[in-house]
């Protein structure tokens, strides 16, 4: 299992935001702007025929003569779909296993608050994945289907879409970015689902390579090669061009409105999580 | 090329090492990374450089090359190629005359020493020396070595002529190179002689003589004593036996004019005999002839034993009864070979079966001559010194063979009436038959041949060089201070005393430095200078050491290295 009780218990206290909440087709427990059977009062109408009468407010009838029926809020569930990259390039420095656990964080917070759940586990192709999943029933299962989900395959962002009950939900994706066409791929998930939160799993040995010498380095997914003289000098230039590359995600991502987090792989999963508590983020304490 | 430590270039394999470690360090090790595109941005800087670092890295494998082949070869000590060295013959003359107090022979040999050591390594130096046999010592050295110990200069003659002979055929000399030095004090034609210092005055002894009178204990001393220096020279000297200072005896030489030589005596009393020392004091420029040593005989009686087949005659035992006192054992008959351990043997009517003797007739070889008349004696010999036989009358006789080995002392128309040799004298008559006891010279004859034949005979005194054979045989020859004895063929080194034994015969010999050529010091020649040795070029591991250090430090320099 990834998390014991009382990690669980600190998931079931937290629940999902999202700046602009599109609820979903089934009654849950978040506000919608939709009228429904909820017992938080919204307003009154004129009575029309075919009306339940049950709705019809009688007090006001007693002091006006005039017949009104009160209207309810409906609560509606969230769909929430998690998007973990396992691909090649998560293998190092234990980012894939810094990423599983946070969708499945994020995967459980979700079943725990009764919003509907679909994940995908993603390489150049979706890898597994299951959709529609509510209920703190069903989080064990989600659970082992994400530790058992197979990794491997180049990064592609494009290979993660979200079913179409989610296209107004929230989407989480959680992958190192590896992809130069990450941002592309980030933009085409707007349209549908609206909320996108881009989770950035980093390590710190990415950012000071213990490497030196002249080397070749091979690239983890594309088995593309080249050869380098790890001096102070390229190394500097190195992280420079890294850092940027973070920094041009972490903007778009700014622009586009889409909450980032960039996370350490090494870092405790509850650091991780709060990380995703502060303001901006993608969780909140109920 | 040649090299001094062939075996270091075996350390041209080190160049394999510097090959392989350039290829492992061009050899890029593989690193499979997450993401390539930030070092794609990072590297894309470096290319443009790629060419400079391919040529930047040759250039480094070349130098690292070279710069491990100079050390190797540093290392192996090559030597120039180029001109041959020069051979050089330094000859020393180590006749007594260089071992002169004015310091010649110090100055030729630290002369020589710094000649040597400047000399430059590809030249070489084999030492001769020219003594009375001129020698090489040692092989050829190599230059800047030091010179070997030579032995101090005390022999009779200096060949330079014959070194310079010996250096010509020397074998080993590389052909066209050879140059001689000779460091003499006399005139040579060498290359170089270096001019030396000039002699000072100097007396020599070029004779000694120590005799003992005949059955006494007084021994007459006499040394000659010669002045070869500029100025008239006074001078004492003394004789000793011994080695305490009450032994000595005084020798008042006196003034010597230049070139002046003067025989100096005294008369000493010596029973024991021993070996005579005489010194001139004080030393001068030459040490070496200042000193002459002589063997003198114990004083002791002589031994006579008569040897007659019937009664001994009494003509004879007369005259021996008269010599009783100077013998140690009166007349005797003894049995021929039981005759060992007596001085003169004398065989009165019989023949002996072995000199020396005293013989008073012979076996019959010859016809009996009867009155042969009396010609002529030998009035010079020692035996006949000063007596008269012109009334000498013998009736019968058996004149003797002429033997070129004997002197005739009577002789007569018939043939020699009596001959005497170095150890035995003989009478071609019977006493009987002549008048011969009648005479009154008689009893000087019997003394006469006595004293003759039973005189000590000192081995004759030695010359430093001379070799000396005192026995057939083998013996032993101790030198003084020597504590083991030297065996076989000897040869007189330094002036001094040694004993020659054989058995139980120890017989002392006198070895003498009288060369009056050498005690003539004369102020040596004018020499030429010595040639100034070339100057030893610096060594080339010296330049390869310091190419290897310019070619690494360069390596360090260039931009780019890794």
């Amino acid at each position: 299992m990834l998390f014991d009780d009382s990690f669980l218990r600190t998931l079931e206290s937290l629940v999902l935001l999202a700046k602009r909440l599109r609820t979903g087709e089934r009654a849950g427990e978040r506000p919608s702007p939709r009228t429904g059977a909820s017992v938080e009062f919204r307003d009154y109408r004129s009575y029309v025929e075919g009306d339940d009468l049950r709705t019809v407010d009688w007090n006001v009838y007693a002091r006006h003569g005039q017949l009104h029926v009160k209207q309810f809020s409906a609560e509606r569930d969230l769909h929430a779909w998690v998007a973990v990259d396992v691909s090649e390039s998560m293998g190092f420095f234990g980012k894939r296993d810094q990423a599983l656990a946070l969708a499945a964080a994020v995967g459980y917070v979700a079943l725990a608050r009764g919003d509907t759940l679909s994940w995908e586990a993603f390489g150049e192709k979706k890898l597994a994945g299951g959709e529609g999943l509510r209920g703190k029933g069903a989080g064990i299962g989600f659970l082992r289907a994400l530790e058992a989900a197979p990794a491997g395959g180049k990064t592609d962002l494009r290979a993660a879409s979200p079913p179409p009950g989610a296209s107004r939900g929230l989407a989480v994706v959680v992958s190192d970015f590896c992809d130069t066409r990450s941002r592309e791929a980030l933009h085409t998930m707007r349209p549908r689902g609206g909320n996108v939160v881009a989770l950035h799993v980093v390590a710190d040995e990415e950012l000071k390579p213990a490497l030196e010498g002249p080397l070749r380095l091979v690239d983890a997914e594309t088995g593309r090669e080249v050869d380098v003289d790890a001096d102070e000098r390229t190394l500097a230039r190195y992280r420079e061009a890294l850092v940027a590359r973070w920094d041009a995600l972490e903007a778009f991502c700014a622009r586009e409105g889409m909450p980032y987090r960039r996370v350490l792989a090494r870092a405790p999963l509850l650091d991780a999580v709060a990380a995703l508590l502060r303001p901006g983020g993608a969780l909140a304490r109920r | 090329m040649s090299f001094d430590r062939p075996l270091f270039l075996w350390a041209f394999l080190a160049l394999a090492p510097v090959v392989a470690a350039f290829l492992m360090k061009r050899r890029r090790m593989r690193v499979v990374v997450s993401d390539l595109e930030a070092w794609l941005a990072a590297a894309e800087a470096k290319r443009a450089k790629a060419g400079w670092r391919t040529i930047r890295d040759a250039g480094s494998l070349a130098m690292n090359l070279a710069a491990c082949a100079a050390l190797a070869l540093a290392a192996a000590g090559p030597r120039r190629a180029g001109p041959q060295g020069t051979d050089w013959a330094l000859v020393f003359d180590v006749s007594a005359s260089m071992g002169a107090r004015d310091g010649r022979w110090r100055k030729a040999i630290e002369g020589a020493d710094a000649f040597a050591r400047a000399l430059p390594s590809r030249d070489r130096f084999r030492i001769y020396l020219a003594g009375e046999f001129p020698r090489a010592v040692g092989g050829w050295r190599g230059g800047g070595e030091a010179l070997p110990v030579l032995p101090v200069p005390e022999e009779r003659a200096g060949d330079v002529d014959g070194a310079l002979a010996l250096v010509a055929l020397d074998p080993g000399a590389r052909p066209g190179t050879l140059r001689t030095v000779v460091w003499t004090d006399r005139a040579c034609a060498a290359d170089f002689a270096p001019r030396l210092g000039k002699a000072g005055n100097n007396l020599a002894i070029e004779a000694i003589e120590a005799s003992r009178e005949w059955n006494s204990a007084k021994v007459e001393v006499t040394a000659r004593v010669a002045n070869y220096a500029s100025a008239a020279v006074g001078t004492m000297g003394w004789a000793r036996f011994g080695s305490g200072a009450d032994d000595l005896i005084p020798l008042d030489v006196g003034d010597l004019a230049t070139g002046e030589s003067k025989a100096v005596s005294a008369s000493v009393l010596a029973p024991a005999g021993g070996m005579l020392e005489v010194n001139l004091t004080p030393g001068d420029a030459l040490a070496l002839d200042d000193s002459g040593f002589a063997a003198v005989p114990p004083l002791r009686r002589a031994r006579v034993l008569v040897e007659a087949p019937e009664a001994k005659s009494p003509f004879l035992s007369s005259a021996l009864a008269v010599l009783s006192p100077a013998l140690e054992e009166g007349s005797g008959i003894v049995e021929p070979g039981k005759a060992k351990g007596a001085d003169v043997f004398i065989f009165d009517r019989c023949t002996p079966s072995a000199f020396p003797c005293l013989s008073i007739a012979l076996p019959e070889v010859r016809p009996a001559v009867d009155a042969p008349a009396v010609t002529s004696w030998a009035t010079d010999h020692p035996i006949l010194r000063g007596l008269d036989l012109s009334r000498l009358r013998v009736a019968r006789a058996r004149p003797l063979p002429r033997d070129p080995g004997a002197t005739v002392l009577i002789d007569s128309a018939a043939g020699p009436l009596a001959a005497a040799s170095a150890d035995h004298v003989v009478l071609a008559f019977a006493l009987e038959d002549s008048n011969l006891p009648l005479l009154a010279a008689f009893p000087l004859f019997v003394r006469n041949c006595v004293e003759e034949l039973s005189r000590e005979r000192p081995l004759p005194p030695a010359l430093t060089g001379d070799w000396v054979t005192p026995f057939a045989g083998s013996y032993e020859v101790w030198e003084a201070g020597s504590t083991s004895p030297h065996a076989g063929a000897w040869r007189a080194g330094r002036p001094g005393v040694v004993i020659f034994r054989q058995g139980g015969v120890s017989r002392p010999l006198a070895v003498n430095f009288f060369d009056p050529a050498e005690s003539a010091l004369v102020d040596p020649p004018a020499g030429r200078e010595l040639p100034a040795p070339e100057r030893e070029p610096s060594p080339p591991w010296v330049f390869l050491a310091a190419a290897a250090a310019l070619l690494l430090a360069l390596d360090w320099a260039l931009p780019g290295r890794r």
